[in-house]
């Protein structure tokens, strides 16, 4: 009888877990529609590193924030969005070519206020035509 | 490609009942349930059942808070009535929870 050494045999971590899954890139026309797509690839990357239900709709409320921001802030042009689990935590990084950026516009301050309130962390950037925008959502208990 | 079935909000006998995921593709099925609601029932509040919501981002929020400035201007409030753990989520980590009517 062969003996299971290792729990992801089954494909099941059991919990948190060190290991990295990822970066998956995905690169999408600004259609908001899309966001349901980003979305489950991101509900499986936390699922993969043993993030609870609770965390998974965490990452996806991130990923939403972070593809409205772009889509609105942007050019009208393809949207990057980057996923990666490592660490007991999900970094979701997006960018997008603008020509300007508006800090103020209520939406993206709307945006910012869930990010702050979601994430760990989250930064923003305007440089060279691009918006970047980043956040992590940890799982603190492990 | 309209998918009617990612967030339908129906006519209830207290008022409405969105289900389904709310973000920037559905959001427009909300906002036209609240301004036809509000057109149809010119007096008492305007409640919103969100039990089934499953997903909501701030441009949900953003439907909200504009139901809620348009409702208090006529003189009426908007009732977010039993909000999912999501919608309740989103409430509290952008401060909504105390501006807006939440009612378990």
């Amino acid at each position: 009888m062969s003996e299971l050494t290792d729990s992801n045999d089954l494909g099941y971590s059991g919990g948190p877990t060190k290991q990295r899954v990822g970066p998956v890139e995905i690169c999408i026309p600004p259609d908001p529609r899309l966001a349901r797509v980003v979305r489950l690839a991101a509900s499986a990357v936390a699922a993969q590193i043993g993030f609870d239900v609770d965390l998974i709709d965490d990452v996806k409320l991130v990923v939403s924030e972070v593809l409205l921001a772009l889509v609105e802030q942007g050019d009208g042009g393809r949207v990057t969005v980057t996923l990666t689990g490592e660490d007991a935590a999900v970094m979701v990084s997006g960018v997008a070519a603008a020509s300007s950026f508006d800090p103020s516009d209520p939406g993206f301050v709307l945006s910012r206020q869930v990010l702050e309130g979601v994430a760990s962390s989250h930064q923003v950037s305007f440089e060279g035509g691009q918006i970047r925008l980043s956040a992590v959502v940890s799982d603190i208990t492990s | 490609m309209n998918d009617p079935d990612v967030l339908t909000v129906t006519v209830t006998a207290t008022g409405l009942a969105a289900a389904g995921e709310i973000d920037t593709s559905t959001v427009s099925v909300l906002t036209v349930a609240l301004e036809s609601h509000m057109l149809d029932s010119s007096e008492g509040d305007v409640v919103l059942n969100m039990a089934a919501v499953e997903f909501i981002d701030s441009s949900g929020l953003r439907v909200l808070i504009d139901a809620h400035r348009t409702t208090a201007q006529a003189g009426r409030l908007l009732v977010i009535s039993e909000p999912s753990i999501v919608v309740r989520r989103l409430l509290e980590v952008s401060g909504l929870h105390t501006h807006l009517h939440v009612v378990p």
